[in-house]
């Protein structure tokens, strides 16, 4: 069965500035897939190529080598026409609920908008339709004649998902959806979404830097470094029992609501990196994007690219885990305490 | 609306209140008009467009009647504005030219639009080459002289006003071009124009929905100025004798005429002159009042700005014993903003805590609770035009809230320090790292220049900056969001303050940045043996490294406590679901158990308890009034305490039931 929505190879550059400098690799040969009705999680640091890859599934940014396809076809780079007729199969909901809606169009306007693009579609079945939305979000059906001023953050992003699933999209790219709300806000979205999920069958690219929101919502994660694919697998195994050293130092690092716990952590945190960010000189040799901020690396980490390993369930890009990197380490565990999570995620 | 106050406030004020959409703009629309420049021009305009246009009823002589028993006279019955030379009325002759003046400058400035809109749109939506193009051919355009090319305008297709207005008009939609290009490119990068391309609509149907609104009043305001340059320019060529053919009037002949005249008759020049000037003024100040009528982005709404510390009136019974180690007690803190309808609207209400010395405190709450406003009145940085109403801020034994400015000012950056939750809000992008260090230095610690440059350099190290020296030398935006805070960090430390206040420090960095910044602030603390108040949403951050914190909602504490106590056994149901909600904790698969609803409004405070509309376990009791704060433990480092009826029943009640989930 073809995915949804697959990715191979995928890079996409950024002009650097100065006239002669290479252009900056924002992403660098990522290959992951979307079934039908799932959701994948992407999870990095900023400049880690997240929402770049969100983008260019969009067709907003152009790729520059690799391949998107979605449904089987090719949509590197579709058409305005095809793009055009892609708009009712794949949808976005963006991070910032205060720019992605127009302020002055009243939020009927903007759900219309989607809506009356399709044949067929009159002002009567569409303002039918924007009723059923606004309740499938839980706003009231008054909402549709106020202007986004009048709704909270909260509310915005519900009108921005009833905007995404208004034309029964197949998969919705959800780029940092719930960054920008409070906590008790975003469990109300997160748990829209999920629910939505279970009732449309809807698939989703969840782009996030909260590990535990993307672990809490996908069923696969995949872990970016900058541009680059660390570690991929189910969500459960990805952000409760990471491998990957880096996976490991975005674990460790997300603080969590128990003091106890935390103190514990902090030591975990500490000897999950070898030096602090500031410190970290990025470097644009060969070798493993992370190495400078490893505590575990060897001679092979900086002048070797690391191939993807299977190890479980897990596909992981580190020479630690594959025994024919030449890494001195190479197989055996990592040492120290994994920064062990307290939940688990969702089943597939 | 009550303007510039920070995004929290905003927030706040912005969703349920009872306006309608336009509000905002419609009222500064209307002060605007009241100003008196607005309508003394919008009069003037339409005297001298209804005048010209109907002169031939209106003008009391024909233009080309001459009278010469009667020329070069002053102002009569008869011809209210006097004669010229050949005694024709000079009143008939401004509107019978007036139509021509106003008709050239506006087909200038039509034309101008015709050409500049589509031109400007297609450059700023599209880019790449088509932007290349447009712009260098704008930009040539700006460059021509422009009375040369007229000159040689009305040299190839003669005198009168058609073709050469024309002209100007083509050479004024460069600036049209620019003005729309730049606005469209603005709104191009919006996220909903990316998200109208996601939903399928062509680039025509985008460009008129979403972009073309948001040219209008730019290009409003642009017309308005370009018709008075177009009516000076035209009145040049007039004034040269490149307009229509005489005995036909037109204003800059008029002037011409009154000018080889000033010696028999100064008078005539008051007239012609006038009008010209008048109605060009008159333009101009339209253009004004339409640029401060049009509504401004929001990003000016949500910049805070500072009005400045209103100091309470002192009282007697302010001295209150400081000797109990506590180094701030804020005690029945109200911080009122003012209501469009007059009277003031409480968003802080009665708060109180204490910090002691070396101790972290944590203000934790959602959005709109008022943690942030009660961080920055301590500092009496209370934004816009909020103020503190009520209450005490006892820092070291002195009343900061009954402080005038002046000596609250020496408080600022010395003894207490602030670290914004944006980095570069903090840091100037015209001064290099260094000397933002440098300069408090040699004020807070009199420090000479040699010796504050060794201490700033000291300072980078201290906050964890490799290379510090490299970095002094550096400007803000040649750092990474988590140096830029670390800067930040050690311009707040400047001062060797006793209180550090941190406004979500670490929400705008990513968890591993968060992390660092956090170990700093905990390093630092045990170093230097300062206070800090926290103000975070974030519980996971109060988990790592607050000892005590401070739950706010609807501009209340609701629970105070050790952190221990608060995450192990939480007595209010808001902090409690406030906790079982962060995916953090959850331990099922499954819905979080989210919070429904949504911190009611200041003006939407019911009378009981703020909490009860959203509260799982809300008894009658709850809502009939006002919830007391219940203290559990009277302890020596801070009181155990929450604002709920059943905090000292919990035990009883079904706290197990709720404690068990999470």
């Amino acid at each position: 069965m073809s995915a949804l929505l697959e990715l191979s190879d995928l890079a996409v550059t950024y002009p650097a500035p100065g006239r002669r400098s290479a252009p900056l690799r924002a992403v660098d040969g990522v290959s992951l897939r979307v079934e039908p009705g799932e959701t994948v999680g992407l999870v990095g640091e900023s400049g880690s190529g997240k929402s770049t890859i969100g983008r260019a599934v969009l067709g907003l940014t152009r790729a520059a080598e690799g391949r998107i396809s979605f449904d089987g076809a090719d949509i590197t780079r579709a058409s305005a026409r095809v793009r055009r007729a892609l708009a009712s199969d794949l949808q976005v909901v963006f991070q910032d609920p205060y720019s992605s809606l127009n302020p002055s169009h009243p939020v009927g306007k903007t759900l219309a908008e989607p809506l009356l693009r399709r044949k067929g579609t009159g002002r009567e079945r569409a303002g039918a339709e924007i009723r059923r939305l606004l309740a499938a979000v839980g706003l009231p059906d008054d909402a549709a004649d106020r202007h986004p001023a009048r709704f909270s953050g909260g509310q915005r992003q519900r009108v921005a998902i009833a905007r995404a699933l208004a034309v029964s999209p197949r998969l919705v790219v959800c780029d940092e959806p719930v960054s920008a709300l409070d906590v008790s806000t975003q469990a109300q979205v997160i748990n829209l979404l999920a629910a939505l999920q279970a009732e449309l069958g809807v698939a989703y690219l969840f782009i996030a830097h909260d590990i535990a929101v993307v672990r809490h919502i996908s069923h696969r994660v995949v872990v970016l470094y900058r541009g680059r694919v660390m570690e991929s697998g189910p969500a459960a195994e990805v952000c409760l029992r990471p491998s990957h050293p880096y996976t490991r130092a975005l674990v460790a690092a997300a603080p969590v609501p128990d003091p106890a716990l935390q103190r514990k952590r902090r030591q975990v945190r500490r000897a999950s990196v070898s030096t602090s960010t500031a410190a970290a000189v990025a470097v644009d040799g060969p070798g493993c994007p992370f190495a400078p901020r490893c505590p575990h690396t060897a001679e092979v980490c900086w002048s070797t690219r690391p191939a993807p390993t299977t190890v479980g369930q897990v596909e992981l890009s580190c020479h630690r885990y594959d025994p024919g990197s030449g890494h001195p380490d190479a197989g055996a565990p990592l040492p120290g305490p994994s920064p062990a999570g307290n939940g688990h995620g969702r089943q597939p | 609306m009550s303007v510039g106050v920070n995004t929290e406030t905003v927030a706040a004020a912005g969703p349920g209140r009872h306006r309608r959409p336009g509000d905002k703009g419609t009222g500064r629309a209307r002060g605007v008009l009241r100003r008196p420049g607005t309508w003394l021009s919008l009069a003037w305009i339409t005297v001298v467009v209804l005048g010209s246009l109907f002169a031939s009823v209106l003008a009391p002589h024909d233009p080309l009647d001459q009278d010469l028993r009667s020329i070069y006279q002053g102002p009569s019955g008869t011809y209210w504005l006097g004669t010229d030379s050949l005694g024709r009325d000079v009143l008939s002759r401004l509107m019978h030219g007036g139509a021509l003046s106003l008709l050239g400058s506006g087909e200038a400035v039509l034309v101008a639009l015709l050409i500049g809109i589509p031109f400007g749109l297609l450059a700023g939506y599209r880019g790449g080459w088509a932007d290349a193009v447009i712009s260098r051919i704008a930009e040539a355009l700006m460059a021509l002289p422009v009375i040369i090319i007229l000159l040689a305008v009305v040299a190839v297709y003669g005198r009168g006003f058609a073709v050469s207005m024309g002209a100007l008009g083509v050479i004024f939609s460069a600036a049209i071009i620019r003005l729309v290009r730049a606005t469209t490119a603005a709104v191009r990068s919006e996220l909903y124009v990316d998200a109208a391309r996601v939903s399928g609509l062509r680039a025509p149907r985008i460009v008129v929905r979403h972009v073309l609104p948001n040219v209008i009043a730019p290009v409003l305001i642009q017309s308005s100025l370009t018709l008075g340059t177009a009516l000076l320019i035209q009145s040049g060529l007039g004034f040269l004798g490149l307009g229509p053919q005489p005995p036909a009037p037109n204003w800059g002949a008029g002037i011409a005429e009154a000018a080889t005249a000033i010696n028999q008759d100064a008078w005539l020049m008051v007239p012609t002159g006038g009008v010209l000037v008048l109605t060009v003024l008159a333009f101009n100040f339209l253009g004004d009042a339409l640029r401060d009528a049009a509504p401004a982005g929001r990003g000016a709404a949500a910049t805070g700005r500072f009005f400045g510390h209103r100091a309470l009136p002192a009282d007697s019974d302010a001295a209150e014993p400081a000797d109990d180690g506590v180094l701030l007690r804020v005690r029945g803190l109200v911080v009122s903003f003012p209501e469009d309808g007059g009277g003031d609207q409480p968003v802080v209400d009665g708060v109180g805590f204490d910090v002691r010395p070396g101790e972290t405190v944590g203000l934790v709450g959602e959005s709109g609770c008022g943690k942030t406003v009660t961080a920055l009145s301590v500092l009496g940085l209370v934004p816009g035009a909020g103020h503190v109403a009520e209450g005490r801020i006892l820092f070291d034994g002195a009343d900061l809230a009954r402080m005038p400015e002046k000596r609250l000012a020496a408080y600022r950056g010395k003894r207490i320090g602030y670290i914004a939750q944006e980095p570069m809000t903090a840091l100037d992008p015209c001064f290099t790292i260094g000397s933002q260090l440098v300069e408090p230095l040699r004020r807070h610690r009199g420090l000479d220049r040699a010796r504050a440059r060794a201490r700033a350099v000291e300072l980078l190290g201290l906050v964890g900056i490799p290379r510090p020296e490299q970095i002094c030398r550096a400007y803000p935006h040649q750092l990474s969001g988590g140096m830029a805070q670390r800067a930040a960090i050690a311009l707040a430390l400047t001062g060797e303050p006793d209180l550090l206040i941190a406004d979500e420090p670490t929400t705008a960095l990513d968890v591993t940045v968060q992390a660092e910044i956090l170990d700093l602030l905990r390093s630092l603390q045990a170093e230097l043996g300062m206070a800090m108040i926290l103000v975070t949403h974030d519980l996971g951050v109060v988990a790592d490294i607050c000892d005590r914190a401070v739950v706010m909602y609807a501009g209340q504490v609701v629970e105070e406590g050790t952190v221990d106590q608060i995450f192990t056994a939480a007595l209010h149901p808001y902090t409690r679901a406030l906790l079982r909600s962060t995916p953090e904790r959850e331990a099922t698969a499954g819905p979080l158990p989210a919070i429904e609803g949504t911190v009611p409004l200041p003006r939407d405070w019911p009378a009981g308890c703020r909490f009860a509309a959203r509260c799982a376990y809300a008894t009658e009791a709850c809502s009939a009034a006002p919830v007391p704060m219940l203290v559990r433990d009277p302890a020596p480092g801070g009181p155990r305490a929450a604002r709920c009826i059943r905090a000292d029943s919990w035990k009883a009640v079904d706290h197990e039931r709720a404690a068990g989930a999470v």
